[in-house]
């Protein structure tokens, strides 16, 4: 596992929320959902639009997913890493043809949580082949109960993770345990921060004892001001994507906002480094898997989906990706395979205890116009 | 001298016939005779154009009333019931969580919570001026906001560590039980009337209706055979144009009827008594949960005997891979008993038997966090299960029992909808064809009475 294959997927992840859910409301025009008790038989081919690297590849003697995919049901997968980051899902994906009323030419894709509700919102996805997925009961409660699709009906968690806090001891000098901690003057022109918009706020409102699952306009308005008094003062020094584990490597910060995955996949280069979730608490955010509507082969993406709930399966990409598993029992097959395995079923990073979900926020109470106009200012704020 | 004044010798003139002295005479004559039977059958088309007008309207208005008012507020009454239980469930289980309230269940307090508010708005809203529903909703309202107020007084007693906590939750608890058991009883019952009453109404005078265009057929053909002994003619073109089209107009109103009335039975069995059957289920979990819960906070052994009381009539017996298997498969024979049995058998798609399969499952991950809860050695160990393991695995039930709901809805609504689009031209159209009949009736007769000129 390289640091690479655990930040690409968060790579440009801030600023594409204006876009995407700046779109103006489209038009179906011909696309048909796929019938909802019946979604016929596989046509033995599936085409997959996903992030970079972020699914286990063939390995000698050890095929990857897609290969084991292909071998047990087969079906010939075609499998994109094209998916850069939401803006080109909104770019050069969703904009040009569901919103035109034109099939993706995919049968999954796999966007992250925010754009998955505002495409459900204007009814632009499938309902997901239940009938297909036994293995759907393996979804993680917690990530079951969206606002935007209680009981997971027309999306399917494919990895998730959290934001928290990397430093350098060598650097901060003492330990960091708080957000709070990271705007200590001593710091100054040390510090980094993720360009995701929603978690940089969330920690803001998180510091002044704010909810940001429950985020308002006034209270994000407020957390602006106070970014914008930071990044006057000097104190923070860059918002970065996956730039960071560079900047943290070389020295350049002491301490930023870092995604969970790729900490734990720096970690293997630099132990030193540490990775907390702050006492005030942190974000948390998922990537999905949906079914675009126009979907030539949706009896086989719920055969993809079923497949990749099998907690064997979803181990191995737990393994490789260092992201955290949707799929309940994968902390189980990693304890019992042993080794590095084994190690992983007992990182607190994949698997934080209940006190630590407890502290864990996903963004929410805005709405897409709103979230329009927040991002506008972020991003003059922040530059990015 | 001015001549003599006349006399008057002629008789005064008779007076003119009566209408049916002129009948009488008209009658005897072939042209008269087609009169009167033109007349006739004209009276006897208006007739039924009435009535058929009457009809259609009182079927399309109906089934439109059943699909954008009685249906959605039934839904809406039903989600209530859950969102009450779910709100009730989530801040028993973030009570529990202590000092330190567990977010996740606070946010499903309040999002239950909410949707709650929303959805007495909204069958506010549809429910229109009807008095009795307001003063239900009324009555409703009034309860939500003190069993919110008695929620938030046993969390900040909580916080606060006051004796008193325990107190406020039990009597919210009790206060939220008393509120599905009564005024949403009441507007359940009173909004299933309504659906009832909109289904009774789609037939109001249409059998009236069928007897009318059945007359005016019979006059029609009646006169046709009339005619054509009378003129030797086998067929008067227009007279048969408007008997088909009276034909075509009593097809259409009939087949409206039945067609539209199948569509209201199907959204009524296959969508309506699940969404009741699911509702229950989800209602019947949350007891289970509530109860539990209350029992992990008072170790009092009734509230865990109303927690196996509820939790049999989710399923009276365990529920292993191979019986989900086997309702997926839609094999399941009543299997595992109780509501999820009952939910089981009604299933009608491989979808809705899959949701099914899940809820049962995950049903059965919850049981066996309450049996190990049960299990635990200390008090502690009891309150941590049930803070984390039991309230993530019931919320994974619950969430899957959403998705049965979301199915059923989607088959209510879609049988209503399809109802109202059968019956939404036959206002239009019945009484068209009608007048087109009437019309022709005319110029059939006129046809044969100028062949006597």
């Amino acid at each position: 596992m390289t640091t690479h294959d655990l930040i690409s997927r968060r790579r440009f992840l801030g600023g594409a929320a204006a876009l995407a859910l700046g779109a103006a409301a489209c038009t179906k025009g011909g696309l048909r959902a796929a019938p909802g008790d019946d979604v016929g038989d596989s046509t033995r081919k599936l085409r997959v639009l996903n992030w970079g690297l972020y699914i286990d590849t063939d390995q000698p003697g050890q095929p990857g997913t897609v290969s084991r995919f292909q071998s047990a049901t087969r079906t010939k997968v075609d499998y994109s890493e094209a998916y850069n980051d939401n803006r080109y899902g909104q770019d050069k994906v969703f904009g040009p043809t569901l919103e035109k009323g034109r099939p993706t030419g995919y049968d999954v894709i796999v966007p992250t949580y925010w754009l998955v509700a505002d495409l459900l919102s204007r009814d632009l996805l499938d309902e997901i082949p239940l009938e297909r997925i036994p293995n759907h009961v393996n979804l993680d409660p917690a990530l079951l109960g969206t606002s935007w699709d209680q009981g997971a009906r027309f999306h399917l968690p494919w990895q998730a993770g959290f934001t928290g806090i990397a430093y350098n001891p060598a650097l901060t000098r003492k330990e960091i345990k708080s957000f709070a901690d990271l705007l200590d003057p001593a710091l100054k022109g040390k510090v980094g921060m993720v360009s995701e918009m929603r978690e940089v706020l969330g920690f803001l409102m998180l510091a002044k004892g704010e909810d940001p699952s429950r985020a308002t306009v006034a209270t994000a308005d407020a957390a602006l001001d106070r970014l914008e008094a930071l990044v006057r003062a000097g104190q923070i020094v860059r918002f970065t994507g996956n730039e960071y584990v560079d900047a943290l490597k070389s020295g350049e910060f002491a301490a930023c906002l870092a995604w969970s995955g790729g900490v734990l996949g720096l970690q293997n280069e630099r132990p030193d480094l540490k990775f907390v979730f702050p006492a005030e608490g942190g974000m948390r955010w998922f990537d999905s898997m949906i079914i675009p509507k126009g979907a030539a082969n949706v009896a086989a993406a719920g055969d993809w989906m079923n497949f990749v709930y099998d907690p064997a399966n979803a181990a191995k990409i737990t393994t490789a990706v260092g992201y955290v598993s949707p799929v309940m029992g994968v902390k189980d097959v990693l304890a019992k395979a042993g080794g590095d395995a084994a190690k992983l079923a007992a990182s607190p990073v994949l698997f934080p205890d209940e006190a630590t979900r407890r502290r864990l926020y996903f963004w929410s109470g805005t709405t897409p116009a709103e979230e329009t106009d927040l991002q506008a200012r972020f991003s003059k704020i922040t530059g990015t | 001298m001015s001549p003599p004044a006349p006399t008057a010798t002629a008789t005064a003139p008779p007076p003119a016939p009566g209408v049916g002295e002129r009948a009488q005479a008209g009658a005897r004559t072939t042209p008269g005779r087609h009169r009167i039977w033109s007349l006739a059958a004209a009276v006897a088309l208006i007739l039924a154009t009435v009535a058929a007008t009457a009809s259609a309207a009182a079927m399309r208005s109906s089934t439109r009333r059943a699909e954008s008012n009685s249906g959605p507020v039934l839904v809406a009454t039903q989600q209530l019931v859950s969102s009450l239980a779910e709100a009730d469930a989530a801040a028993s289980a973030a009570f529990l969580s202590g000092r330190t309230e567990d977010p996740e269940q606070r946010r499903l307090y309040e999002q239950a919570l909410g949707r709650s508010g929303q959805q007495v708005d909204d069958i506010a809203a549809l429910a229109g001026r009807d008095p009795r529903i307001r003063a239900v909703l009324g009555r409703i309202s009034v309860q939500v906001t003190r069993y919110a107020g008695l929620i938030e007084a046993a969390r900040a007693s909580n916080k606060s560590a006051s004796p008193d906590a325990n107190g406020y939750l039990i009597s919210a608890v009790t206060l939220a039980g008393q509120l599905v058991g009564g005024d949403v009883k009441v507007l359940t019952d009173g909004t299933q009337a309504s659906l009832r009453h909109d289904e009774d109404q789609r037939r109001q005078g249409f059998y009236l209706a069928v007897l009318a265009l059945v007359v005016s057929l019979g006059v029609l053909v009646i006169g046709q055979v009339t005619l054509a002994r009378a003129s030797r003619r086998l067929l008067n073109l227009p007279l048969v144009a408007a008997t088909v089209l009276s034909l075509g107009a009593l097809g259409w109103l009939v087949n409206a009827e039945r067609t539209s009335g199948a569509a209201l039975a199907v959204a009524r069995q296959d969508g309506y008594d699940s969404i009741v059957l699911t509702a229950q289920l989800g209602s019947a979990g949350f007891g289970a949960k509530a109860s539990e819960t209350l029992a992990v906070i008072t170790g009092e052994a009734a509230q865990r005997t109303a927690a196996d009381a509820d939790a049999r009539r989710v399923a009276t017996s365990a529920i292993t891979a191979s019986v989900a298997d086997m309702i997926r498969r839609g094999q399941a024979g009543g299997a595992p008993g109780g509501l999820l049995g009952q939910a089981a058998a009604s299933s009608d798609t491989a979808r809705e038997r899959a949701a099914v399969a899940e809820a049962a499952l995950r049903w059965q991950r919850y049981e066996n966090t309450v049996a190990t809860l049960r299990a635990a050695a200390t008090p502690a160990a009891a309150t941590a299960i049930a803070v984390g393991p039991a309230s993530s695995d019931f919320n994974g039930f619950n969430f899957s029992v959403e998705a049965i709901l979301g199915q059923n809805r989607g088959q209510f609504l879609d049988g209503l909808a399809t109802a109202a689009q059968r019956t939404s031209r036959v206002p239009t159209g019945v009484p068209l064809l009608l007048l087109a009949a009437l019309g022709a009736t005319f110029w059939g007769y006129q046809l044969r009475i100028n062949d006597y000129r």
